[in-house]
C-alpha cells in the first residue's frame, strides 16, 4: 500500500517522527520474521457476503499446539511468525459451521486465505463458543463496551426497528437528559467532548431532537465500540469518549429491502449486489412523521421534525483489498420551550449534519500490515432563534485525512498512523457569550500516534501508546495512554489511563435546558481542555450464562468552559473556565438463558466543577454539581419468547439531576454614579442561591414495553409486527424545569406504539 | 405542560388494595400495580427557596440636592411584580450627628410590567459629613438599613478655555471616591439635503448624546483629583457610537458629519462605601446580591455623596478643531464623482427596523 507520510504543518520534529516510524515499522518487523511463513485473509459470511468479526480463526499443528486469533471489525485476521510445516486451519463462529482447511506452509509463505463461513450449527463446547463473544451488556473492558445490531433490536423503542441510541440509554455511564434534545453526557463529560464517528467519519451532533433516535439506525449498523473513557491514541481530539459506529457493508449476493411505519417514524433501507460478490451498496432512510400520527394521539406536543439518510457504497478491489465511500446526511428541527411559555418565546432549534468519506483497506502480501486510509469531510450548521430568522448560528467542519496501521508481531501488534485535519468554525452568537470573540476560525489540526499491544504471558495484554498533536499555533502536545487486560480463565481484569486534549470547544448555555444550541469555538486557552482518565475494571463469568462487571472510574478535566451564573434574568451570559472531576463505577449483571435474555445494570457518577472567577471580585461558589450530574442510574432489559412472540421489558431509573434554587426576585439599578433612581428603570433580578446546582430535581424512571413478532409469506417477504407501550405508568418525569416562573415541561407521557415493518 | 400548582398530588391517586389471596401470582400482580400507580405520581419541584430578607434599596443622599431619593424593592417569590400596589414599607432617616429623625414620603412611579416603581423621598439637603440611618420597615416591624457618612464640601473647577480642544479639571476636597466621572458630548449628525446616487435612504439628523468615561483619565492629587478633558480625543470615540448607529458612513469626511452643541462635565464625590469590588463598575457582577452591598437585612447599596456638574458649549473653532463640523461635505449629486461621497449615508439600523430605530435614538 502506498505509505503517505505526515505532511504535518507543526514541524519538522513530528515529521521527522513519523517518517522514522514508517520506515522502521514496516521494513524493520518484516525482515526480523523473514523466514516464517504467514497467513492473513477476510472472513466473510456465504449468505450475504457481509464480514464477519470475532470469528476464531486458529491453526493447528496437529501436536496440540494452536496460534491464531479473532478477526477484527472488517474481518480481517493474520497470523504472522508460524514456523514451516503442516496445519489445519479451522474457523469457527456462533451461528455457522465450522470452517476446516488443510495448509502446507513453506518457509517465508505469505499466504492469503479468505474464508467463506456458511450458516449452520457449531459443533463446539459451550465455553469455547461463549468465549466468542465480542459485545454483550457487562462485557467492559477498560471502558469499552461493543454493541452490535442484534443488542439494539431488544431495547423496547418506538419503532420496529432499533436505534444506537436506544442502547446507549440502556448503559449505567451515559446521561441524557431526557426523551429530547439530543444531548449525551458520558461519564461526567458534556456531549461536545465525545467523539462520533461513522465509518471514520466525524459526526458531530449525531443524535436527534427525539431522544429514541440518532443517526444510527440498526439496519446500518454492523457493531459500535463505545468507549466511555480511557480510549486508546488512535482516538484524538475529544476528552470524554468515543463512540466509533462501524456500518454493514450491504448484501454482495441478493437484493434485501425493507420499509417500515411508525408514528414516530417511516423508514426504509435497501442493499444489494451492484457486482455480485464484489460491490455492493447499502442505503438507509428514515424521516419523522410525528406531525402526521403521533401527535394526533398523544397528550403532548411534539413540536419536532428530523430525519437521516446514508449511503454506502463498498468494493472488494482484490483479494486483499477493500474500499468503501459512504455519506451520511441528518436534519433536525423543533423547539423545547413550551407552548404557554411565559415568555412567549419562538425559538427553534435546527441542526444538519453532513459527511461524507473514504475508506482503503489493504492487506499487502507482501508484508505483516493491515493498513486503511481514511478521507472525510464532515459539517455541522446550528441554528437557534425564530423559525425563519435565526439569531444564532454556529458552523463546524473539518476535512479528515488519516492513516491507520497494524503490524503484526507474534501474538502482539504494532497500531501506528497519523492525521491531518482542517477544522473549521464559524459562528454568529448574537451576544450569547458576552466575553466571546465569534469570527471565522480555520487552522490546522496534525497528529501521530503509536500504539502497540503486546501480548506478555498468561493473558496479560498491555498497550501501552503515545501521540503527538499539534493544533494551529499552540505548542505539540504528547497524550502518553496505557490499556491493559488480563485474562485468566473466568476473570478478566483491564484497567486504563491517559492524558487526553480537545482544542475544538463546544458551548452551550446550560442554565437553560431548553436551549441546546451549541456554538463552537477555538477554545480561549492555549493549550485546549485536558483530562485524565483512570480505569479499573473486573469482570467474571462464574456461569456460561452469566458474567458480571464492576468497573471504576476518574477523570480530572482542566479548562472546560461553562456559562457564568448571574442575577440577570438575561439570555446572554459569560463564559469562565472550570476544572472539574468525575468519579464514580459500573456493575453490570448479564444472564443468558435459553429461555431469556436480561441485564441488570448500576452506575454511580459524581462530578464536581469549580470554576475560576472572571472577576477577583467574584463570589467563588467552591465545588458544585454540573447540571448534567446523575448520582444514580438503574436500567434493567428482560426479553424472552411468550408464544412465538418477542417481548422485550426496560426499565430505568436516574436520580435527580442539580438545579439552582431561587431565593427571590427584585430590582437591579447599577449605582455607577450620579443615578436618579426616580427615572432609571433598572432591571428585574433574580436572587439565586450562592451556590449553583444546590438542589436536586425529581428522579426519573420509566417502563417501556415492546412485543414484536414476524411473519414469512410465501413470496418472500417478510413481515414484522411491534406494538408497545412507552412509560407504561405514565410517570410524569420532569423535562425543564423554569427558574423564574416556576413553569415545568415533562417528558412525554404514557405513549402507546405500533409498527410494521415489510422486507425481504 | 402545567405549572406546578395544577398538578394533582400523588397522594391523590388511589391504589389498588390487594385481595387476601393465596395466589403468589395474584399478589405480585397486585403489588406490582401499586408500584406502577404510585410511580407514575408526580414528584413536585418547587425551585422557591425563599429568603427572610425583606427589600433591597437603591439610592444615595446627594448632598448637592435639596431632595433625597431611594428606591425600595420588596423581595418577592413572582419574577414579575404587580406593579399597581403600592407598597405598604415606611422610610425613616436619622441624622446620627444631630438626631434628627424624618419619614420619606411614597410614590409609586409606572415603568412598565417587568419592573415596579417604589420611590420614597424626603425634602431635605443632606449635611456634609454628617452620619446617617436610612431604614425601611415592614409593617411586621423587620427592618433593612444601611449608615453612611456623607464626604465633606468641595470645590471644582473647569478651565474652559476658547482657543483649546483641552480643559483641566480641578476638584478640591476630601473626597474618598469619585466615581460616575463622566464628559457627555451632546452631539447630532448632520445629514446632506441629497445622497448619492439618488433614491438612497438618507439619515435622519439625531440628537445622540455620547458620555466618554474619565474612571481611568481622572489622578488623585494632594488636595483632590485632577483631570484633562479632551475633545480630540474624544471625538474619536463620539464619532464611532454614531458609526455604529448607522448615523454616520464609515469614512471619515464624507456625509453626513457631526455637529457639537454642548458638553457636560459630570462626576459624584463619594463616601467611601462606595468603592466596587475589583474597582469596576461590572454589572454582571454587581447584580450578584451581596455582592457590592452596605445594607443590613436585606440587598441593594444606599451611598452619600455630591453630585457635580457643569455644562458649556465650546466655540466654533474648538469644535472645528476637535473635528467637529456643522456641514455636510457631500451635497448630493456632483458632476465629478467625490470618492468619499460614494458610500451613500445608508441608515442600516432604521432601513430595517424603521419604527425600532425612532424609537431608541430621539
Amino acid at each position: 500500500m502506498p505509505l503517505v507520510c505526515s505532511t504535518v504543518g507543526k514541524g519538522k520534529t513530528l515529521l521527522g517522527w513519523s517518517i522514522a516510524f514508517c520506515l522502521w515499522a514496516v521494513m524493520g518487523v518484516s525482515v526480523s520474521w523473514a523466514q516464517n511463513a504467514t497467513i492473513r485473509g477476510f472472513v466473510i459470511a456465504e449468505e450475504d457476503g457481509e464480514s464477519l468479526q470475532g470469528v476464531n480463526v486458529v491453526l493447528d499443528d496437529l501436536r496440540g499446539n494452536l496460534e491464531g486469533g479473532a478477526t477484527d471489525g472488517d474481518g480481517f485476521y493474520l497470523i504472522p511468525g508460524i514456523t514451516p510445516g503442516q496445519y489445519v486451519l479451522r474457523a469457527t463462529f456462533i451461528g455457522f459451521a465450522t470452517y476446516v482447511d488443510t495448509l502446507t506452509l513453506e518457509p517465508g509463505a505469505r499466504l492469503l486465505r479468505n474464508i467463506e463461513m456458511s450458516s449452520g450449527s457449531v459443533e463446539m463446547d459451550e465455553i469455547a463458543v461463549e468465549a466468542e463473544r465480542e459485545s454483550g451488556a457487562a462485557r467492559v473492558t477498560a471502558g469499552l463496551q461493543s454493541v452490535q445490531a442484534q443488542d439494539i433490536e431488544l431495547v423496547p423503542a418506538p419503532d420496529v426497528s432499533g436505534d444506537l441510541v436506544s442502547y446507549l440509554s440502556t448503559m449505567p455511564s451515559v446521561v441524557l437528559m431526557g426523551d429530547r434534545g439530543g444531548q449525551v453526557f458520558i461519564r461526567g463529560g458534556e456531549p461536545t467532548q465525545n467523539m462520533t464517528m461513522i465509518d471514520g467519519m466525524d459526526v458531530f451532533q449525531p443524535f436527534h431532537v427525539l431522544g429514541f433516535y440518532s443517526a444510527f439506525p440498526s439496519e446500518i449498523v454492523s457493531r459500535a465500540d463505545i468507549y466511555a473513557g480511557g480510549f486508546g491514541n488512535k482516538y484524538i481530539g475529544r476528552i470524554s469518549s468515543v463512540i466509533d459506529v462501524y456500518t454493514r457493508n450491504g448484501n454482495k449476493r441478493a437484493l434485501s429491502a425493507s420499509a417500515s411505519m411508525s408514528p414516530f417514524t417511516s423508514a426504509a433501507h435497501l442493499e444489494g449486489p451492484l457486482l455480485r460478490d464484489r460491490i455492493s451498496i447499502l442505503g438507509s432512510a428514515r424521516v419523522s412523521t410525528l406531525d402526521q400520527f403521533a401527535s394526533q394521539y398523544i397528550d403532548a406536543p411534539l413540536p419536532f421534525k428530523f430525519n437521516d439518510f446514508f449511503g454506502k457504497i463498498h468494493a472488494r478491489v482484490g483479494r486483499s483489498t477493500q474500499v468503501s465511500v459512504s455519506a451520511l446526511s441528518t436534519y433536525d428541527r423543533g423547539t423545547l420551550i413550551s407552548e404557554d411559555d411565559f415568555f412567549q418565546r419562538s425559538d427553534a432549534i435546527a441542526w444538519r449534519n453532513t459527511a461524507i468519506g473514504g475508506r482503503y483497506l489493504v492487506a499487502p502480501a507482501a508484508l505483516s500490515v493491515l493498513g486503511e486510509v481514511l478521507v472525510s469531510y464532515s459539517r455541522l450548521d446550528s441554528e437557534f432563534g425564530p423559525p425563519g430568522d435565526p439569531t444564532r448560528t454556529a458552523v463546524l467542519e473539518t476535512v479528515n485525512t488519516a492513516v491507520n496501521m497494524t503490524n503484526y508481531v507474534g501474538n502482539s501488534e504494532v497500531n501506528w498512523g497519523f492525521f491531518l485535519k482542517a477544522p473549521t468554525t464559524e459562528a454568529e452568537l448574537d451576544g450569547l457569550f458576552q466575553n466571546v470573540q465569534t469570527k471565522r476560525f480555520l487552522t490546522s489540526h496534525t497528529g501521530a500516534y503509536l500504539e502497540p499491544e503486546i501480548y506478555l504471558r498468561n493473558g496479560l495484554y498491555i498497550r501501552p501508546g503515545f501521540s503527538v498533536q499539534a493544533f494551529g499555533t499552540a505548542d505539540i502536545s504528547f497524550e502518553p495512554r496505557l490499556r491493559v487486560r488480563w485474562e485468566g480463565g473466568i476473570h478478566h481484569l483491564s484497567g486504563a489511563a491517559g492524558i487526553y486534549r480537545q482544542h475544538i470547544l463546544g458551548v452551550s448555555d446550560r442554565r437553560d435546558a431548553t436551549n441546546i444550541f451549541t456554538a463552537w469555538l477555538e477554545t480561549p486557552v492555549h493549550e485546549g481542555m485536558r483530562a485524565v482518565h483512570v480505569l479499573l475494571g473486573y469482570r467474571v463469568e462464574p456461569a456460561p450464562w452469566m458474567e458480571v462487571s464492576l468497573e471504576g472510574f476518574f477523570k480530572d478535566m482542566d479548562n472546560l468552559f461553562i456559562g457564568e451564573w448571574t442575577a440577570f434574568p438575561s439570555f446572554t451570559t459569560r463564559l469562565q473556565q472550570a476544572f472539574g472531576q468525575s468519579a464514580g463505577f459500573d456493575l453490570r449483571l448479564e444472564l443468558r438463558r435459553p429461555a431469556f435474555y436480561g441485564f441488570i445494570n448500576y452506575g454511580y457518577s459524581n462530578t464536581l466543577y469549580e470554576v475560576i472567577p472572571i472577576s477577583e471580585a467574584s463570589i467563588d461558589p467552591g465545588k458544585f454539581r454540573p447540571p448534567h450530574d446523575r448520582h444514580h442510574q438503574l436500567n434493567a432489559l428482560l426479553a424472552t419468547n411468550l408464544y412465538g412472540f418477542d417481548v422485550s421489558v426496560r426499565w430505568q431509573f436516574g436520580s435527580g439531576l442539580p438545579y439552582t434554587r431561587v431565593e427571590g426576585f427584585d430590582g437591579f439599578i447599577l449605582m455607577d454614579g450620579v443615578v436618579n433612581v426616580d427615572e432609571v428603570r433598572g432591571f428585574p433580578r433574580v436572587i439565586y442561591e450562592s451556590i449553583p446546582y444546590q438542589a436536586v430535581l425529581p428522579a426519573y424512571h420509566r417502563l417501556d414495553i415492546s412485543v414484536e413478532r414476524s411473519f414469512s409469506s410465501p413470496g418472500g417477504l417478510e413481515v414484522t409486527t411491534q406494538v408497545g407501550l412507552l412509560n407504561v405508568y405514565d410517570r410524569t418525569n420532569l423535562f425543564s424545569l423554569d427558574l423564574l416562573t416556576a413553569q415545568r415541561s415533562d417528558q412525554l407521557p404514557v405513549i402507546p406504539v405500533a409498527g410494521v415493518k415489510i422486507g425481504f | 405542560m402545567d405549572s406546578l400548582l395544577q398538578r394533582p398530588a400523588c397522594t391523590e391517586k388511589s391504589a389498588i388494595s390487594t385481595s387476601h389471596t393465596h395466589n403468589r401470582w395474584w399478589l405480585l400482580f397486585g403489588l406490582f400495580s401499586v408500584f406502577v400507580l404510585l410511580a407514575g405520581c408526580e414528584d413536585s419541584v418547587d425551585p422557591f427557596k425563599g429568603t427572610e430578607l425583606p427589600y433591597t434599596i437603591w439610592g444615595f443622599l446627594n448632598a448637592g440636592t435639596d431632595t433625597q431619593f431611594v428606591r425600595v424593592f420588596p423581595i418577592r417569590d413572582e419574577l414579575i411584580p404587580d406593579v399597581n400596589v403600592d407598597l405598604d414599607a415606611r422610610v425613616y432617616s436619622t441624622d446620627l450627628t444631630t438626631g434628627e429623625r424624618r419619614e420619606w414620603i411614597y410614590e409609586r412611579v409606572d415603568f412598565d410590567t417587568l419592573i415596579e416603581g417604589h420611590l420614597y423621598w424626603s425634602a431635605f439637603r443632606a449635611e456634609h459629613s454628617h452620619r446617617y440611618r436610612l431604614e425601611v420597615m415592614s409593617p411586621e416591624g423587620e427592618v433593612t438599613s444601611s449608615e453612611i457618612t456623607v464626604p465633606s464640601e468641595i470645590e471644582f473647577h473647569v478651565d474652559i478655555r476658547e482657543n483649546s480642544t483641552k480643559f483641566p479639571v480641578r476638584i478640591i476636597g476630601d473626597i474618598p471616591n469619585l466615581v460616575g466621572l463622566r464628559v457627555t458630548y451632546n452631539a447630532v449628525n448632520v445629514p446632506p439635503q441629497l445622497a448619492w446616487p439618488v433614491g438612497t435612504p438618507i439619515a435622519d439628523a439625531v440628537a445622540l448624546p455620547v458620555s466618554i468615561d474619565y474612571r481611568n483619565v481622572v489622578e488623585q492629587t494632594d488636595d483632590g483629583w485632577e483631570m484633562l478633558i479632551d475633545m480630540r480625543r474624544d471625538y474619536t470615540a463620539v464619532r464611532e457610537v454614531f458609526r455604529l448607529n448607522c448615523l454616520v458612513t464609515d469614512e471619515l469626511g464624507s456625509a453626513p458629519d457631526l455637529w457639537l452643541r454642548g458638553i457636560e462635565f459630570a462626576a459624584l464625590a463619594a463616601d467611601s462605601s462606595w468603592d466596587p469590588p475589583g474597582g469596576e463598575f461590572d454589572p454582571n457582577l454587581l447584580s450578584v446580591p451581596g455582592t457590592f452591598s452596605n445594607v443590613t437585612n436585606g440587598y441593594g447599596f444606599f451611598g452619600a455623596g455630591q453630585a457635580i456638574s457643569q455644562g458649556w458649549t465650546p466655540t466654533v473653532n474648538v469644535s472645528l478643531d476637535a473635528g467637529f463640523n456643522f456641514e455636510a461635505q457631500c451635497q448630493g449629486i456632483s458632476p465629478v464623482p467625490i470618492p468619499s461621497c460614494m458610500d451613500p449615508p445608508v441608515p442600516c439600523v432604521g432601513e430595517r427596523l424603521p419604527g425600532l430605530w425612532r424609537i431608541w435614538l430621539r
